[in-house]
């Protein structure tokens, strides 16, 4: 999911010259590092316009914050917190107007046996776009890391700031609400 | 149900992994347009140290103005001027000037 480390100093002399005042060097940096950011972004946001605004917020505290980076981990991971604590602060701000969208319309039963795999993940993808927001930001996120980004218990408790325990409690009540939504939905079909 | 719950969501999350967000939309030309918002925070000096530490230290400007208004209130006689002796005084003084001008 990751990708590639850059080279870290190259990165080094990078970070040097954004603090340098060189936005030559920023642009660099986050050419580095958009797709990362934006994958990451897009998880949490409806449309382009929504990663693209999330993204250049993500990108601008990073800038912003240059400066308190010391660089005992990577810049990509130290960039990834900011982008997961910046998606969380997204969320929490944007509860109310996504909270309600209906599940009625959309195809709630995946084939057993699909005969396109791509139509399979579209049809996934658009069922947990309109059943995640219905979770709460913090249940939210870390159920969208483990399962679909497929990051470690660990990973996400050193991208949240949250102990492992937390971050296990968590996933546990956002399987729980989540089945509890597609189980209310099927019964709102039936109905 | 429990059991077919959670089977239900893992078969969710794995065909969901298949679909990756389509970013490339948004990555062309992004950087260019994150310089720019850069540049322009620096321009107006935010997370500069004056834009970092200003609001911070609002509190204690607001702590210290209150601080010496009470302190001179409290030791300074006669501070707080009487506008109306004051008018008065320069009143007379016009009045005395008048009459030892000779004019009225």
């Amino acid at each position: 999911m990751a990708g590639p480390e850059p080279d870290s100093s190259s990165e080094e002399r990078l970070i040097a010259a954004v603090l340098e005042g060189d936005d030559g060097a920023f642009a660099a940096l986050v050419a580095r590092h958009k797709r990362r950011v934006l994958r990451i972004a897009a998880r949490f946001s409806r449309t382009p316009q929504e990663i693209e605004e999330l993204g250049q917020e993500i990108f601008l505290k990073a800038y912003l914050d240059l400066r308190q980076y010391r660089g005992e981990a990577p810049f990509a991971h130290w960039l990834s917190r900011i982008a997961v604590r910046s998606c969380y602060d997204a969320l929490r701000k944007r509860r109310r107007e996504i909270g309600t969208l209906p599940l009625d319309d959309t195809a709630l039963y995946l084939a057993d046996d699909p005969a396109d795999d791509r139509d399979q993940a579209e049809a996934a993808r658009a069922l947990l776009s309109r059943a995640l927001p219905r979770l709460r930001p913090a249940e939210r996120l870390v159920i969208t890391l483990l399962e679909l980004e497929e990051r470690t218990v660990r990973e996400v408790a050193a991208l949240t700031g949250w102990s492992g325990v937390n971050v296990k409690v968590r996933a546990f009540r956002a399987r729980r609400a989540l089945k509890r939504i597609l189980e209310e939905a099927d019964d709102g079909k039936r109905g | 149900m429990t059991a077919n719950g959670d089977k239900r969501l893992d078969r969710l999350f794995a065909a969901a992994r298949g679909a990756a967000p389509d970013t490339s939309r948004v990555e062309e030309g992004f950087e260019a347009r994150a310089a720019a918002r850069a540049r322009e925070a620096r321009r107006r000096g935010e997370g500069g140290l004056f834009g970092v530490w200003a609001w911070r230290l609002v509190p204690l400007f607001a702590g210290l103005v209150i601080t010496v208004g009470v302190w001179t209130a409290a030791t300074v006689p006669g501070s707080v001027l009487d506008m109306g002796t004051e008018m008065a005084a320069a009143w007379d003084a016009a009045e005395l000037a008048d009459s030892l001008g000779g004019g009225g």
